[in-house]
């Protein structure tokens, strides 16, 4: 028995983010697509046609709600009212993950918009991981984070970003997004190596794998999501797939978004990386 | 420095990037040979004014065309630091956009421009208004409940306007602007200021459909008595050109009137 | 004196007898209004009012305001008229 509105919560395979501009072909064409990951926060509104679509989308399809408002790692009191909204979708929508970024996005309640890197400290990891809890309370589930790009280290960091990723696990019990674009960005941009750090995540934790294309900037890798995933993430994505077994797969594009068939072929070369691991 | 007084710097030097609060800003930054501190500070700065112009242009996309992206991007920066977004979600910000604009030195001369970023601001509103329907609590009673109100009592009836609609009025016919900045629009671009001003109502139907529909000097009177909450037995003593026999139903037909409460004698 | 009772009494009878909240607006004595988003996708306007958030980064672009100059360079030249108006 039961009290859910849909049928279809589990993922796999690869799936896509929706974008606006895909919507009409999505409801003509009812694709073969696995599941589709929404941004929660582009459905929040009072009403209008914005969660109308999403019902539409989710009677077809599973899907996943990606969030970039949470403000894990600010200094603020979370916001309830923000929380109060995302709890009120998850119940319309029934998501089979919820997630959102191990960043800040707010300071003195006005809001950047942007994911914002922190300083690796032990000091940190206990507000973040104190934070992840109460989300996780106030919704009644558990939360995926992802880790972000980021183009700043400090220097009073004294972990990796994986062994704070590591530390969070152990002090909360929420899960992992990780976004292998987002991990070689980092890794360019200050200098690591992206396999150990994949070595250094643990493997249970992790339900879900984002893909994106970065932009090459001059002296940095900069994470527009406005492109194809570029060879060496693919390179990457092998390794975290050899270590972590076919973890449900996204691709997301936000900048420049491409037809709906150049999406999919995206999603293509995911899954025939999945079915070799699966 | 906390992480706290950190992120209080950091926010200053992303919005009042002076020499003093970028160096604030960098306190503990980590700079390389070839992207210093300030560099980095400067990646962020670049990608949270670009994501937060580009949220403005969705919402103002006429103002945007009107005036080019450069000049759009140029006069929001402006706006961005005089009024932080205090909301996380980024569908809410640009409320007093154009009051900025108004006041805004070099656009002085497109003296139409503040009232087009409002039309475009009520239609980003009223696009995400409240739903008439089950889930939403509406603080009024639908109006197929007017059957059931006794004739001693229809004086006290106050009605209330559909949740997503503005009234709105202009010097400047800007509901011309609007519609021929619009991606759709074929023919001739030019509008005559001349023209005059204009009374609009902007509003979203039961079907989802956008609307802004031009109201004379009458209609708009008798809309903005029932916006204000006046009791109908003091609009029924007001005088219009036409009967209110045929002013109010076409509005409660057509959803624009949505219900009402039993206000007090 | 107006006889504001039978005002409202007509008035609400005219408006029950019609028929409430009908799903066309265009039902109003055809007048011309602008519309747009109708239904689930009207062709090309389905992008309306939606995507704002997202979790990519944009690439900067340089809004330093003390050294530009507000030259205008969109549709605003087609805006005629209206020279003695000024500030409202």
């Amino acid at each position: 028995m039961s009290s859910y509105k849909f049928k279809g919560h589990e993922i796999q395979g690869a799936g896509l983010g929706l974008r606006s501009s895909h919507y009409q072909e999505i409801f003509d064409t009812k694709p073969d697509v696995p599941w589709f990951e929404l941004l929660s926060d582009n459905y929040m509104s009072d009403g209008g046609l914005p969660i109308i679509r999403a019902e539409k989308i989710r009677e077809d399809y599973p899907v996943t709600l990606h969030g970039v408002g949470m403000s894990l790692g600010s200094t603020d009191p979370l916001n309830t009212d923000y929380l109060s909204k995302l709890k009120a979708l998850t119940d319309r929508i029934e998501p089979t993950y919820v997630s959102d970024h191990i960043a800040w996005v707010s300071v003195g309640g006005k809001y950047t918009h942007d994911l914002l890197p922190l300083p690796y400290t032990e000091e940190t990891l206990h507000h973040i991981s104190d934070r992840i809890s109460q989300v996780q309370e106030f919704l009644g589930r558990k939360i995926l984070v992802e880790n972000p790009s980021s183009y700043m280290t400090f220097d009073s960091t004294d972990m990796t970003e994986a062994e704070f990723i590591k530390g969070i696990t152990q002090r909360t019990d929420c899960d992992l997004l990780l976004d292998i674009n987002n991990i070689y960005v980092s890794a360019v941009n200050h200098d690591f190596d992206p396999y150990e750090y994949l070595k250094g995540i643990p493997s249970d934790r992790v339900k879900e794998i984002h893909l994106a294309g970065y932009e090459k900037m001059d002296n940095y890798l900069f994470d527009t999501h406005g492109y194809q995933v570029h060879p060496p993430v693919w390179d990457l994505y092998r390794a975290a797939l050899k270590q972590f077994g076919a973890i449900p797969t996204l691709i997301e594009w936000d900048t420049d978004v491409p037809s709906f068939t150049t999406l999919r072929q995206e999603a293509k070369k995911a899954e025939q990386q999945l079915k070799a691991f699966s | 420095m906390n992480l706290k007084e950190w992120q209080e710097a950091f926010y200053k030097g992303i919005f009042d990037p002076t020499q003093e609060n970028i160096q604030h800003a960098c306190h503990g930054v980590n700079g390389t040979e070839n992207l210093s501190s300030e560099d980095r500070l400067g990646i962020y700065r670049g990608s949270i004014l670009g994501g937060i112009t580009s949220g403005l242009t969705g919402i103002f996309p006429v103002c945007e065309k009107l005036v080019g992206e450069q000049y759009f991007t140029q006069m929001v920066s402006g706006y961005l630091k005089q009024y932080p977004s205090g909301s996380p979600d980024l569908g809410n910000y640009g409320e007093h956009l154009p009051a900025y604009i108004s006041e805004f030195e070099p656009a002085k001369e497109l003296v139409y421009l503040p009232d087009v970023a409002q039309l475009e601001w009520l239609w980003h509103t009223a696009f995400n208004a409240t739903d008439i329907n089950e889930l939403s609590s509406l603080p009024f009673r639908p109006v197929s409940e007017l059957a059931a109100i006794q004739p001693e009592d229809q004086a006290l009836i106050q009605f209330c306007l559909n949740p997503s609609a503005s009234l709105m009025q202009s010097n400047f016919p800007v509901h011309q602007i609007w519609g021929v900045n619009q991606e759709d629009f074929e023919g001739e671009q030019t509008v005559n200021l001349d023209d005059g001003g204009v009374n609009l109502i902007v509003w979203r139907s039961q079907d989802f459909g956008m609307r802004i529909d031009v109201l004379n000097d009458d209609e708009l009177k008798f809309l903005t008595a029932i916006q204000k909450g006046k009791l109908f037995a003091d609009i029924a003593g007001m005088t219009f050109s036409l009967p209110i026999s045929e002013l109010l139903p076409p509005y409660i037909q057509m959803g624009l009137i949505a219900g009402f409460n039993l206000g007090k004698q | 004196m107006k006889d504001t009772k039978t005002i409202m009494s007509t008035a609400i009878a005219g408006a029950l007898a019609l028929g409430l909240a009908a799903a066309s607006p265009s039902a109003l004595a055809g007048k011309p209004g602008f519309e747009k988003c109708q239904g689930i996708a009207k062709a090309g306007m389905n992008d309306c009012g939606t995507s704002k958030h997202s979790c990519a980064g944009q690439a900067a672009t340089d809004a330093d305001a003390e050294e530009w100059v507000y030259v205008p360079e969109g549709t605003c030249n087609k805006i005629v008229g209206g020279k003695i108006k000024g500030a409202k």
